[in-house]
C-alpha cells in the first residue's frame, strides 16, 4: 500500500501567514516559543525543539530595487538519503517507503548525531528530555489518511500534500508558468538525483535556492560515508583480527608448551 | 622457579600510576561509548542508568583519560624522560624485533635480537597510545562542545574518534595478552615496580647489558 507521498510548498502563492506554524504546534501539543523582537518580521531564528515548523520571512530588494518578501516553509525535508538515518547509531530515525523520515522517539539517545550531519541543519536536540526533535510530516495523520497538519489549514493553498505523482505534476506545471514572471524559478527536491536523494518536502522556488536559505547543491557530508561504510567496518574487521591473533598465539604456545613438556617427561623440570 | 627471585627496578610510582590511570580511563571510556558504536552493547546503557548516565561517565573518564601525561611528567619526569628517549630511538635491532616477533608470539622458537629498555614492541604500542591519544582526545572535545566548532569539523570528528577507538582498542587487546599471559614476568613491573632479573635478560638484553655495567646485577 505504500505509495510515496510528498508535500509541495510553492512559495509563489505564501501569504506567510503563518497559520502552518500555528496548526504543528496544535496538533502536536508544542507550547509557544519566546521570541526576541530582531527588528524583522521573522518569527523565530531557527528550529527548535518546540517549533518544528518555520516561516522564513527574508527580505530582499531585487536588481530593480523592488522590496520583497521570500517566504519558505521549513522544516525536514525527508531525504530519499537521509544522513540524520544513517548517522544515528540507535535506529531512531528510519526513512519510510510512503516517503517519511521516521523518527522513533523511544530509541532515541539523544546524541546528536543526526543534528550534526543533516545538510539542512534541521533536527534540534532538546537538552532537557535528552531527544531529537524534528517534523514527522504528521506520521499518525496521513496513516488515517488525513493531512498533515500544516498542510490541511493552509490559507492559500501553498502547502499541498498528494502522491509524489501528482505532486510532481502539479510542481511541474506552477513552475513552467512562474518562468514567464521569474525567469530563475524552479523546482526543489522533486529531482531524486540531487546529494541527498531526492526530498519528499518538495518546493517551488521563484530564485535559486540559496535567496531563501536551501543550500543548492544539499549533500549527505563524504565524512559521513567514510565512517559508516568504511571506518566502522574497518574497525570491526581490525578488533576481530586482533581478537584472533591472540587466541592463535593462546592455542600455538599451548601447544609448543605441552610440546616441551613432552620432551622433558623423565628428565628433571628446571622451573 | 625459587621463591625469591632477583628483580631490578623498572618503573617508579609516578609511571605506574599514569600507566593505570591511562588504563582505566581507557576501560570506562570504552564500555560507555560501545552502545554508540553497535546496538548489540544497548544494555550497556541499562547498566549505567540509561544514556545521561552513560554520557555523564564517558566526560568523567575523559577528563581522567587527558591526565596521564601530565602527570606523569610532575611525578616522574625521569621516567619520562627514559620513555621519550626511547620512543625516539629507532636502531637496527628494533626493526630486526618485528621480524622475529610473531615467532615469539606464537611460542616458537626466535632470534630475537637484544632489546632496549622498551623494547620496539612497547616502543610502538607507547606510540599507537600517544598517537590514537591526540585523535580520541581531540575528536573527542569537538563532539563535546559541538557549538564552539564548525559542522564540517564536528562532521569529521566522528570517524576520526573511530579510527582512534579501533586501533587504540585491538592494541590493548595484544597489550593485555602480552602482558598478563605471554610475557607475565613484564606485569610486575606495572605493580610493585621491580621485574624478574631473568625477565630482563630474555626480553631487555640491551638494558640489562647496560645495569651489568653499572654493576646493578651481576
Amino acid at each position: 500500500m505504500a505509495v510515496e507521498m510528498a508535500m509541495l510548498h510553492d512559495i509563489s502563492k505564501c501569504t506567510g501567514c503563518r497559520a502552518c506554524m500555528v496548526a504543528c504546534k496544535q496538533w502536536k501539543d508544542l507550547p509557544a516559543d519566546r521570541t526576541p523582537f530582531v527588528g524583522e518580521f521573522q518569527s523565530h531564528p531557527d528550529l527548535s525543539p518546540t517549533t518544528l515548523n518555520l516561516i522564513r520571512m527574508k527580505e530582499t530588494i531585487d536588481d530593480k530595487g523592488n522590496f520583497r518578501w521570500d517566504f519558505l516553509k521549513f522544516q525536514c525535508m525527508h531525504c530519499g538519503d537521509p544522513a540524520c538515518a544513517k548517522a544515528c547509531p540507535e535506529e531512531a530515525l528510519v526513512k519510510k517507503e510512503n516517503g517519511v523520515v521516521s523518527f522513533i522517539e523511544e530509541n532515541c539517545v539523544g546524541c546528536g548525531y543526526c543534528a550534526q550531519n543533516c545538510p539542512f541543519s534541521v533536527p534540534k536536540i532538546d537538552k532537557e528530555r535528552n531527544k531529537s526533535t524534528k517534523c514527522n510530516l504528521c506520521e499518525d495523520r496521513i496513516a488515517n489518511g488525513m493531512v498533515p497538519a500544516c498542510a490541511k489549514t493552509c490559507t492559500a493553498d501553498a502547502i499541498l500534500w498528494g502522491t509524489r505523482e501528482e505532486m510532481t505534476a502539479i510542481a511541474k506545471k506552477r513552475v513552467e508558468k512562474l518562468k514567464e514572471k521569474y525567469p530563475n524559478a524552479q523546482l526543489y527536491g522533486v529531482d531524486k538525483s540531487n546529494g541527498v536523494g531526492g526530498t519528499t518536502m518538495m518546493y517551488v522556488l521563484t530564485d535559486k535556492p540559496s535567496v531563501f536559505g536551501l543550500p543548492d547543491n544539499p549533500k549527505v557530508p563524504a565524512s559521513l560515508t567514510v565512517w559508516k561504510d568504511v571506518v566502522q567496518p574497518g574497525g570491526k574487521l581490525l578488533l576481530g583480527a586482533s581478537a584472533m591473533a591472540v587466541l592463535g598465539g593462546l592455542i600455538a604456545n599451548a601447544v609448543s608448551k605441552s610440546k616441551e613438556d613432552d620432551m622433558a617427561e623423565g628428565g628433571k623440570k628446571d622451573e | 622457579m625459587s621463591k625469591n627471585i632477583k628483580t631490578v627496578k623498572r618503573f617508579n610510582k609516578g609511571f605506574i600510576l599514569a600507566h593505570w590511570l591511562n588504563a582505566a580511563a581507557f576501560l570506562m571510556l570504552y564500555v560507555t561509548g560501545l552502545p554508540l558504536y553497535t546496538d548489540f552493547f544497548d544494555w550497556l546503557y541499562v547498566v549505567f542508568g540509561g544514556p545521561e548516565n552513560a554520557r555523564l561517565v564517558h566526560r568523567i573518564s575523559a577528563v581522567c583519560f587527558m591526565l596521564p601525561i601530565p602527570l606523569m611528567i610532575i611525578f616522574d619526569f625521569a621516567g619520562f624522560k627514559n620513555w621519550m628517549k626511547n620512543l625516539f630511538s629507532w636502531k637496527k635491532h628494533d626493526l630486526v624485533y618485528f621480524k622475529e616477533f610473531p615467532k615469539e608470539f606464537f611460542g616458537r622458537k626466535s632470534n630475537m635480537p637484544k632489546q632496549d629498555f622498551f623494547n620496539a614492541g612497547e616502543k610502538l604500542n607507547s606510540w599507537v597510545m600517544i598517537i590514537t591519544g591526540i585523535m580520541l582526545i581531540g575528536s573527542g572535545l569537538i563532539m563535546w562542545m559541538p557549538d564552539k566548532f564548525s559542522k564540517t569539523l564536528v562532521t569529521w570528528a566522528y570517524p576520526i574518534h573511530n579510527i582512534g577507538l579501533g586501533l587504540a582498542a585491538a592494541v590493548v587487546i595484544a597489550h593485555i595478552f602480552m602482558s598478563v599471559y605471554l610475557f607475565r614476568a613484564s606485569l610486575r613491573g606495572m605493580t610493585k615496580g621491580d621485574v624478574d632479573v631473568e625477565y630482563v635478560k630474555d626480553h631487555h638484553g640491551r638494558w640489562y647489558d647496560e645495569l651489568k655495567q653499572e654493576g646493578k646485577v651481576d
